[in-house]
């Protein structure tokens, strides 16, 4: 039914772990390379059959694809909606406009700020050993991640447009253009999908969800489907002896009508799934929590190492509308914290289930949300000085990017060099992010994406079709976010 | 820039005074230079259909001469046809041999099309049972299964009662009984009647508007530490009593309900202290629609005017305690009541209102009367809210001159405090000068279910809840995302074709339906009464029961098929295979 590689990227990720770590650690594992030159080198444009030799001999069980990526890279997009505060996430403890070094308050005044590295609470900030960036005790289980160099962080992100609205914000970043104006319609991944190479599964494309999420809505062919609990996923009433030719009905009805143009796509991929899915095994695992984003990334972790050929998903979890009890800095009730350690915990359970339990699958997990908040809480509630329990923050403009997968070049704030500071702290008077002590844009994301799904991904022939109204950069002029 | 003096709240009141506020020049302006109301109007119309300066150049004003208001030329001055709209009859051909005036009304005006129904609007007449429909909250039958629902157990299904449904405005009850198990039962009481009365309601279109405005001001009904009671009295007080009633009435409504002042984080939203959310929501989500003449400046001018209001006991999920009650719903101190200036861009046409301080718990009126009043920005709101409407009850692309003719009916309707406008709207929609214009549309879970219930005389004890899996809510609406008031953004469930796409949950619900899988719910009677003889005979049932003979024949002709060398006379089971087969079919998601 479908064709691809299931022994590619054997090993793979034990190797990319070693060379990266020695890389960061600055040895000589890249062969006299810095990981910079290293990294310049294999994007060069000279191809898979170039960056391939330049590996050492052991190296290429893993195969790679034409664009210089894993033969059957699956991209996952997590949407963290509502806005997360991304200063509250990682924190700029080393910039002086935004914190008070001495005692750790969150400029200008409340006290919604965290606690400096240090301090000797729970809740400290955790320093990503540059000084300058720290991380959100509630993130803490992110640490053995980005110790082991496999997630990026980057900081003062969002799509140029602002927009404070979650819909419209969220809309754009499935689209990968502030500018509807282009008129594609669809989303960036759905473009993806109509253009790539198909690896060969029967399930493209998925979102963890009753309905797809925008950004994979769209796109002709229509191959994405939303599959909310890939364990449940028959229909409940109809036996097995009837069930093939019931669902080939459906599939030539589907095919039949002129309602609805995607349906008769869609109900093959239905029919297929069903089919698929009753034959993967989704086993327990304690480390992932019973939240949806736990039970989701657990059944993403069980379908890739299946083998089952999917390109693209999606999970989309809110809450991060931070307006009231925020709490990023109250590990007891504060409800960002609770929701930080929970995305934490299932994001380190998934990297180990993937990278501890045999699996040879390539992923990148990219992570963002419509766009992050301003700097400053209310001063007061009420006329009472607000407490961390009780302080919300507003919509604001830019946030962070996290990227974390087999091929992620991390440990490190990726664009550290271009942090573009809070509005008005850093520019008195200035409203240039158009919103009083909001994150300005420092780093349009999409260099990242592109990047992604030039060297990952495999579809560098089609960049500008998935990221219009976008001067797509040089392969030279990449962050080198892949490795 | 033009500026405008806000009405203090005496005029604010009165529609007639209001009527001669211009939009270009302060009242202190010679008369002479004022535009009328009407003129206003009718020049935002214009805009509205052409895409022009809504609110004109303030030197061309007194060229302008005052137009018609209402039917499909409005906007223009004499009685020229509008270039490239045709008025509605053209606009909308009907095939030979499609859907009656009366099946395209029930399929949009209820929650299912079934031959009980079109019987009903045949022996009533066309306008006769869409008035009745438009009109519910003195009709007897209406009331009477208001009543019975709240009061008894019903005596054919075994359904209900759901007394909370019948509890007073003043939330008496708030301060009794809320440890967490009364507030699961109180959520549960909402959703069980949510779905009865989408079935079982004779009030079909006060349950699809009820639907529409729950969407539109959508309140999530899990909001931690609240009191689960606010969302019920929302939509018994809130919601309900205006769902057809006048649209001032219900976004006031909306605004100062509980339940929204906990969920946009209104009670939070205090002077010295503004907490954007819910003004940024009222313009984006309520009324003027996203970017559509507002800024951020905007929202937080807007949000300033909207502090001060409170909840009266906003943590009672954990107990009433010494507080429940105390507190009142507007705290002055609380309120910012200084003067402020609020600009809409108004889309290039910039609109500047002057709030003079001191006008405390009256301010509301103001903003709903700005965000409302189509002389000021209700123009925005009215068009926003048209497109909306004509999609939720027509189709997914309108046309323009539909669109335009149910602004018409707003403007023409707002004023008058005798005159409900939403009602007025949807007359407009659903007349039989329009109705051709109707188009197939894909059924929200909640209407897959319903319709399925209706034309198939289901048996409902109990629709369950989403713990329940095997029961309608649990077992379909809960897997198909689709849980009464459980959106938890504020922009409510979609009404898209692709965002309800979900086949395999659609297959499911009718297989489930059919093979008798759901508990407390049956329409096991029905499929047993299916003619035997042969497939076409037990075909022909299903398509008029169904779809009033409009099944596709592409459906039919593959059901037939599947049916080839089938034992007759068709046994029971093979009759269920039908049935959802039937169920699961394309035609049937559509209305």
């Amino acid at each position: 039914m479908y064709n691809y590689d299931k022994n590619a990227c054997r090993d793979y990720n034990t190797v990319e772990r070693r060379m990266r770590r020695a890389a960061l650690n600055g040895d000589s594992f890249w062969g006299g390379m810095t990981r910079r030159q290293f990294m310049t080198r294999s994007a060069a444009a000279t191809g898979a059959a170039a960056f391939a030799s330049s590996l050492p001999m052991w190296f290429p069980e893993c195969t790679f694809a034409a664009g210089g990526g894993c033969a059957d890279h699956t991209f996952i997009f997590i949407h963290l909606f509502g806005g997360p505060d991304g200063l509250a996430m990682v924190c700029p403890i080393g910039d002086y406009a935004y914190i008070n070094p001495i005692d750790g308050i969150r400029r200008p005044g409340s006290l919604l700020g965290v606690p400096l590295p240090g301090t000797g609470t729970p809740e400290d900030l955790i320093d990503l050993n540059d000084g300058y960036w720290a991380l959100s005790g509630g993130l803490a289980d992110l640490l053995d991640i980005w110790n082991d160099g496999a997630l990026a962080i980057a900081t003062g992100c969002t799509l140029p447009g602002q927009s404070y609205s979650h819909f419209t914000a969220e809309r754009w970043v499935g689209q990968a253009t502030p500018n509807p104006g282009v008129g594609l319609g669809g989303s960036m991944m759905a473009r993806h999908l109509e253009t790539a190479t198909p690896y060969g599964g029967p399930i493209r494309g998925m979102s963890v969800a009753s309905n797809l999420h925008d950004h994979l809505l769209g796109g002709v062919p229509y191959q994405a489907i939303p599959i909310a609990n890939a364990e449940n996923f028959g229909i409940q009433g109809i036996s097995q002896s009837i069930q093939t030719a019931w669902l080939n009905a459906m599939v030539e009805m589907y095919g039949n009508q002129n309602k609805l143009a995607a349906w008769e796509d869609l109900s093959i991929v239905t029919r297929d799934a069903i089919t698929l899915l009753n034959s993967v095994t989704f086993p327990p695992s304690p480390e992932y929590d019973t939240s949806y984003l736990g039970d989701g990334l657990r059944r993403v972790a069980a379908l890739l190492k299946a083998g089952i050929g999917l390109e693209t998903v999606t999970l989309r979890t809110g809450g991060w509308d931070t307006h009231n009890n925020q709490g990023s800095n109250n590990s007891q009730t504060g409800q960002m914290w609770l929701l930080m350690e929970s995305l934490a915990r299932n994001l380190k359970a998934f990297w180990q289930d993937m990278t501890t339990n045999g699996s040879n699958r390539c992923w990148t997990i990219y992570m963002t949300g419509e766009f992050g908040r301003d700097a400053e809480p209310p001063m007061t509630s009420g006329g009472n000085p607000v407490t961390p329990e009780t302080a919300g923050t507003d919509h604001g403009y830019a946030t962070n990017v996290y990227m974390m997968g087999t091929n992620i070049c991390g440990g490190q704030v990726i664009n550290a060099g271009l942090w573009p500071g809070v509005d008005t702290l850093h520019n008195p008077g200035s409203t240039v992010c158009g919103g009083t002590n909001d994150v300005c844009l420092g780093t349009d994301p999409r260099i990242f994406l592109a990047e992604i799904f030039d060297r990952l991904m495999g579809n560098q022939a089609n960049l500008s079709y998935l990221f219009p109204d976008y001067q797509i950069p040089a392969p030279s002029e990449y962050m080198g976010v892949v490795c | 820039m033009t500026e405008k003096n806000v009405l203090i709240p005496e005029d604010a009141q009165s529609h007639a005074d209001s009527a001669e506020v211009t939009n270009q020049t302060p009242l202190s302006a010679p008369k002479e230079q004022r535009k009328t109301r009407r003129e206003v109007l009718a020049g935002g119309l214009a805009a509205l259909v052409f895409g022009k300066n809504v609110y004109g150049d303030p030197g061309t004003n007194s060229a302008k001469k005052p137009t018609s208001l209402g039917g499909a030329s409005s906007g223009h001055s004499g009685t020229a046809a509008r270039p490239g709209i045709q008025p509605g009859p053209a606009a909308c051909i009907v095939q030979v041999g499609s859907k009656s005036a009366i099946h395209r009304l029930i399929d949009k005006a209820t929650f299912g099309w079934t031959s009980a129904t079109e019987t009903d609007v045949t022996t009533m007449g066309y306008n006769a049972w869409l008035n009745q429909q438009l009109d519910p909250y003195s009709w007897a039958s209406y009331l009477n299964f208001e009543s019975n629902l709240a009061t008894q157990t019903d005596p054919t299904h075994g359904y209900g009662p759901y007394p909370t449904l019948a509890e007073s405005a003043g939330g008496l009850n708030l301060c009794a009984g809320n440890d967490a198990a009364a507030m699961f039962a109180v959520r549960y009481e909402l959703v069980r009647a949510r779905v009865i009365r989408a079935i079982y309601s004779p009030a079909q279109l006060l349950e699809r508007m009820v639907e529409f405005w729950t969407d539109h001001f959508n309140v999530y009904h899990q909001m931690p530490n609240a009191n689960n009671r606010y969302k019920t009295l929302e939509d018994t007080h809130h919601i309900r009593p205006n769902a057809l009633g006048k649209f001032s009435n219900l976004l006031k409504a909306s605004a100062l309900s509980p339940a929204m002042l906990l969920y946009l984080n209104g009670v939070e939203n205090t002077a010295g202290s503004p907490n954007e959310n819910h003004a940024r929501e009222i313009m984006e989500l309520h009324t003027l629609g996203v970017d559509n003449g507002y800024d951020q400046g905007t929202i937080v001018e807007l949000a300033k005017m909207m502090t001060g209001w409170e909840v009266v006991v906003p943590n009672s999920f954990h107990g009433g305690g010494a507080n429940c009650g105390a507190i009142p719903p507007f705290n002055n101190s609380r309120h910012d009541d200084n003067a402020k200036t609020l600009v809409f861009p108004a889309n290039g046409n910039p609109q500047t209102y002057n709030i003079p301080a001191g006008l405390g718990m009256t301010e509301i009126d103001v903003v709903v009367d700005i965000l409302t009043d189509p002389g000021k920005m209700g123009l925005f709101t009215a068009g926003f809210i048209a497109d909306k409407m004509c999609r939720w009850l027509s189709s997914y692309s309108p046309p323009q001159a539909l669109k335009t003719a149910v602004v018409d009916a707003y403007v023409a309707n707002w004023a008058d405090p005798n005159a409900n406008e939403i009602a007025e709207m949807v007359k407009v929609i659903l007349s039989q000068t329009w109705i051709n214009c109707a188009k197939d549309k894909i059924k929200r879970p909640l209407h897959l279910l319903a319709s399925t219930a209706r034309a198939c005389g289901a048996t409902i004890s109990d629709p369950g809840t989403e713990l329940q899996s095997s029961r309608l809510v649990g077992g379909y609406l809960s897997v198909a995302d689709h849980i009464p008031y459980n959106k938890q953004s504020p922009d409510g469930y979609p009404d898209g074709k692709e965002e309800w796409a979900d086949l395999r949950t659609r297959w499911e619900a009718g297989a489930r339906w059919s093979f008798n899988t759901f508990s407390n719910a049956s329409i096991s009677t029905f499929v047993s009464s299916l003619p035997t003889a042969s497939v076409a005979a037990a075909l022909d049932a299903l398509d008029n029961a169904l779809f009033g003979g409009f099944m596709s024949q592409a459906d039919r002709t593959t059901i037939t098929n599947y049916f080839n060398g089938v034992t007759l006379p068709l046994s029971l089971t093979a009759r269920r295979e039908m049935t959802s087969l039937v169920l699961a079919s394309p035609s049937f998601q559509c209305y």
